[in-house]
């Protein structure tokens, strides 16, 4: 049983370098938490690089990075793990929270306010300086070694903040605040990842930042960087720059048509 | 013909009012000169204008005898109709422009569809301009018809024709008004001559050595309206390059039509070597290839020295008056520097006094939450918080070192006073110190802080009062506080209202009722049910596990199709001002009635409310039945109480019902307005403004996560609807006796 768990984690260890690109601080910040053993919380709006930030932190530090995305089917089972029959013989297996407190490694919850409530009580002993994780069913209580690590991130933008993490609990996290990265960086992760030319992933840039602005029109959220991203991969296929927004981006973002309209000319002015 | 007689005649067509005589003969001698058919058909028309307004008559006959040999006689009733619109929309003033050119403003328009009306394009253009310049500007029609800018509110020809094709023209505008941004992000509003600039006024035009903002600047010099429009010309070289770096599509596409205007305008005047025409040229078509970006060439050297050589451009190129002047005023415009200045003194003052309380605000909560402040470090979210330092000097005081992660005297600002600093600092560079100061200042007193709505519910407003702000679509910008509401009781009245709308709508009741029965059916599984339909094969393989372990296991072994609990929470507000009175104001009550009667069995999460009001310091919200409340008959009777009272005031009462939505955890949150025509209130909460407002309160509730959509009962369908409540976001009611069947209709269609 050791083995097959040793072998799970592995699967999880991160071996080359992720490319990513630092924001601010939040690299030293986060390898400070680590550092002191507190637990992290990241929010921003999706795709501004919360996940690969994750990714390249647990490279850093060297250890397996587990993640979850939640969901509200999520159970805690599916958190700490059950027993299955193999012949006539029960055989536990670990969630990937228990998973990452015994291996110490990093558990990311993604979008953790997606979770139902009665499924994230199950985090709050990790997440105070308690940190430890009874697994009722195996009448155990694991202490979390000194790398693990609890991560948990959402988005501002769409839930309501707060509403359903305990003050209590939001408290104990160090809170790491992502936008969009500056249009310079921006555009260097869009050329990167999106392999096309610089001048072209700085207009992609410069079109998401015209979206952005778009709030106070009622465009709820602007284009993404993971957007910008796939745009160019489109633009990589051969598709035409229009046809690669249209489809990449800004049909994405709304069906208002004056909102549309307004977009697509911004394409047409910027290309 | 007798002049006595005519005049006669007009005298019985007005009376019994009795206008002056001179001013009546005058009108008659215009009108002796042209054909009798056509007298006779404008004078026609004087009985609709007369009671309206003496002076749109007088101007009317005397536009129209003006207007005789091109306006053919079938077209006059139109004419007068849109002049009266125009009036009423507008004033006087207005409607004498309108009158004043009766080719572009009417004619035109009726014969050819080529043009762009500016009304019709705001909904797409202006966030088009928002989302290109990050700014919070607005665009208008001008009523003069001219191009040009406060700062916020780009002013436009209210329609755009220069051109044969429709796309042209909604391109050209899209330029200009671009440019009029360029001009804007490019500070030329806001440029500081120094006093070697006045000085060099004096010396040349002997005017006094004056100091003060560029407007003052200006009009140091012979021709300030000439020389406004010339330092825009003198500035276009810089702002061009900007904008063909920015949005290098819009240039490549709008240099054909500058070529086209360019050439015609040659044509015209007939004669080279026109400077005004030539720099146009040079500029906006530049040859092959382009020279190098920051290649100035007209321009001054630097940003200081800039205006120094600007009154040798003056001298040069303001005598050479006719020719390119045409073109230049369409793209650049006719600039007023003084309200541009005027408005941006304005926005200061604002910005200043609005960052510093909602600061203070923020500043406040923070230290009522407890030193350590919720929040761990910033990370990269420094965009949104601001340093507090003791002297509020340099925005990034000494940071302590990581391991202690304690609190960096950082607060994170919420996004609208982020917008406000972001404005700060976009017009002086940085937020002032003082400005921090005065925050810090006013939270250390404790005093009450009427600003934001985060503080409103804190400061005890007199019972069941709110506060909203209000959208002021001029200067593109919230009056903070303007509106306050008071939730009010209807009186219960014993009626029978309500069982006779039943009999009435028995039929009809029992159709909806089946179909909203329908509504429930929506299937959902669950897992883990103690009794279901199906076994649950993770909670069987939880169970086999645990029970081999020596664990009771569990019994929740089953999923069950459940009929969807459908979590909707819907509001219905609806309209109680004056002109519903009568057959209206009943048919929206029977509408109501019937709408509970089958809302009961959709199991849906329901409440209604009335309003009204006068004035924005009086707002009223009527309580017919809350979200949780059982529809009894209590409920009826206040359905039975719904009656006419004063305004229709509509953008508070939807930010009211938004913020309560937002309290409600349901899935689908519905916010759904019923009224009777356009939103107006008694203290100039009318046309455009109304309309803005209440578009903007629908586009918050949006952005807040709620549907909104409208039922507006009324004769003609206006076009005013698909922009102030978005397209495909309301219907339509003519026949009002059909109004209980579609409503329900409605609803029952959104929510499926
Ligand atoms: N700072 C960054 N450095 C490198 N890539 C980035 C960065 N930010 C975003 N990306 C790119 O954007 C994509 C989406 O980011 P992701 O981490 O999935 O967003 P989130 O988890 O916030 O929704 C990533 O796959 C990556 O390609
Ligand atoms: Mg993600």
């Amino acid at each position: 049983m050791n083995t097959t768990n040793q072998q799970r984690i592995e699967e999880h260890r991160i071996l080359s370098e992720p490319f990513y690109l630092a924001q601010g601080n939040e690299v030293e910040l986060a390898l400070a938490a680590a550092r002191e053993q507190l637990p992290l919380l990241l929010k921003g709006p999706t795709g501004c690089g919360k996940t690969r930030f994750m990714r390249y932190i647990a490279w850093r530090l060297g250890r397996p990075l587990i993640t979850v995305s939640c969901h509200d089917d999520l159970s805690t089972s599916d958190l700490i793990g059950r027993y299955l029959v193999k012949g006539m013989e029960a055989m536990w297996l670990d969630g990937p929270l228990t998973l990452a407190v015994r291996h110490g490694a990093i558990c990311y919850l993604d979008e953790i306010v997606e979770a139902r409530k009665d499924t994230t009580v199950v985090i709050h002993p990790l997440a105070d300086d308690r940190r430890e994780l009874p697994v009722e069913k195996l009448g155990m209580i694991y202490a979390a070694p000194p790398e693990f690590m609890l991560a948990v991130s959402y988005n501002p933008g769409y839930q309501s903040v707060l509403k359903d993490l305990k003050p209590s609990t939001r408290q104990r996290f160090v809170s790491l605040s992502f936008t969009y990265p500056q249009p310079a960086l921006e555009s260097r992760i869009v050329m990167t990842e999106g392999q096309i030319e610089e001048t072209l992933a700085a207009r992609l840039v410069r079109l998401a930042g015209m979206t952005r602005s778009l709030k106070e029109s009622g465009l709820a959220e602007g284009a993404s960087t993971r957007l910008l991203i796939q745009a160019a991969q489109l633009l990589r296929q051969g598709l035409d720059i229009r046809s690669a927004c249209r489809a990449g981006i800004i049909d994405s973002l709304t069906d208002d048509p004056e909102l549309l309209e307004a977009m697509e000319e911004m394409v047409q002015s910027i290309f | 013909m007798d002049l006595d007689a005519q005049k006669q005649a007009f005298y019985e067509l007005v009376s019994p009012s009795r206008p002056n005589d001179w001013e009546v003969e005058e009108v008659m001698e215009l009108l002796a000169g042209i054909p009798a058919d056509y007298r006779r058909a404008l004078l026609a028309h004087v009985p609709t204008i007369w009671p309206i307004s003496h002076s749109l008559c007088f101007s009317f006959l005397g536009e129209g005898v003006k207007g005789a040999s091109r306006c053919p006689p079938e077209l006059l009733s139109e004419w007068v109709r849109q002049i009266l619109s125009r009036y009423e929309e507008s004033g006087l003033r207005a409607a004498r422009d309108f009158m004043g050119d009766i080719d572009t403003n009417f004619l035109q328009p009726l014969h050819g569809n080529a043009g762009v009306a500016v009304d019709a394009i705001r909904g797409a253009m202006v966030p088009y301009l928002r989302g290109v310049s990050g700014l919070a500007l607005d665009l208008a029609a001008d009523g003069q018809g001219r191009l040009w800018t406060d700062t916020r509110t780009i002013f436009v020809p209210g329609r755009q024709r220069l051109f044969a094709e429709r796309v042209d023209n909604l391109l050209f505008l899209r330029f200009t008004v671009i440019l009029q941004w360029g001009y804007i992000a490019g500070g030329s509003f806001r440029r500081q001559p120094d006093g070697r600039d006045f000085a060099a006024l004096a010396a040349r035009y002997g005017t006094g050595a004056g100091e003060g903002a560029i407007d003052a600047y200006l009009s140091c010099f012979p021709d300030p309206a000439r020389a406004g429009q010339l330092l825009l010309l003198f500035e276009l070289p810089r702002v061009f390059d900007l904008i063909r770096r920015e949005l290098p599509g819009l240039v490549r596409a709008v240099q054909p039509l500058c070529q086209r205007l360019l050439a015609e305008d040659q044509g015209r005047c007939g004669r080279r070597g026109d400077q005004v025409h030539d720099l146009l040229r040079s500029i906006l078509l530049p040859p092959d290839p382009p020279p190098p970006v920051g290649d100035h060439r007209l321009q001054g050297d630097g940003e200081s020295g800039a205006l120094s050589r600007f009154p040798d451009f003056y001298d040069r190129l303001a005598d050479g008056r006719a020719g390119a002047d045409h073109v230049l005023t369409l793209l650049v415009g006719e600039p007023d520097f003084i309200a541009a200045r005027k408005r941006i003194e304005q926005t200061r003052a604002e910005d200043r006094e609005q960052f510093i309380s909602r600061l203070a605000g923020v500043l406040e909560q923070t230290r009522a939450q407890g030193p350590a402040g919720e929040k761990g470090p910033g990370g990269a979210g420094r965009a949104d918080s601001i340093v507090l330092t003791a002297q509020g000097g340099d925005r990034h005081g000494e940071q302590e070192e990581a391991p202690g992660l304690s609190l960096l005297a950082e607060i994170e600002l919420p996004p609208d006073l982020a917008a406000v600093r972001q404005r700060i600092e976009a017009d002086l560079g940085e937020v002032p110190a003082s400005y921090i100061q005065a925050a810090a200042g006013m939270a250390g007193q404790g005093r009450n802080l009427a600003s934001g709505p985060e503080t409103d519910g804190q400061i005890v407003p007199p019972a069941a009062s709110f506060v909203y702000d209000e959208w002021d679509y001029r200067r593109a910008g919230y009056r903070k506080d303007w509106c306050v509401l008071v939730e009010k009781e209807l009186p219960a009245v014993m009626t029978d209202f309500v069982p006779l709308t039943l009999h009435k709508y028995r039929g009809l009741k029992t159709r909806v009722r089946r179909q909203f029965e329908m509504l429930r059916t929506a299937h959902r599984f669950v897992k883990r049910r103690r009794y279901g339909d199906d076994i649950d094969f993770d909670a069987m393989v939880d169970a086999l596990g645990d029970r081999q372990a020596g664990f009771a296991p569990s019994d929740r072994l089953f999923i069950r199709l459940v009929r969807d609990h459908r979590d909707i929470a819907a509001l219905f507000l609806v309209d109680m001002s004056n002109s519903t009175e009568g057959w209206v104001g009943r048919m929206i009550k029977e509408a109501l009635v019937l709408l509970c009667e089958v809302m009961e069995v959709s199991g849906d999460r329901y409440g209604i409310y009335g309003f009204s009001g006068m004035r924005r310091s009086r707002c009223e919200l009527f309580h017919v039945k809350h979200l949780h409340e059982v529809y009894g008959e209590e409920v009826r009777q206040r359905i039975g109480a719904i009656g006419p009272r004063e305004y229709t005031r509509m953008g508070p009462p939807i930010r009211h019902l938004t913020r309560m939505l937002q309290g409600t955890d349901a899935r689908l949150r519905l916010l759904i307005t019923l009224s009777d025509g356009k939103p107006e209130d008694y203290d100039g909460y009318v046309d455009v403004y109304a309309i803005e407002d209440t578009r903007k309160a629908l586009v918050e509730a949006r952005g807040a996560g709620i549907h909104s959509f409208c039922i507006t009962v009324d004769q003609t369908a206006q076009d005013y609807l698909a922009h102030m409540y978005g397209r495909g976001n309301y219907i339509f009611v003519n026949k009002i006796e059909n109004l209980p069947r579609r409503m329900t209709e409605f609803y029952r269609l959104l929510t499926s």
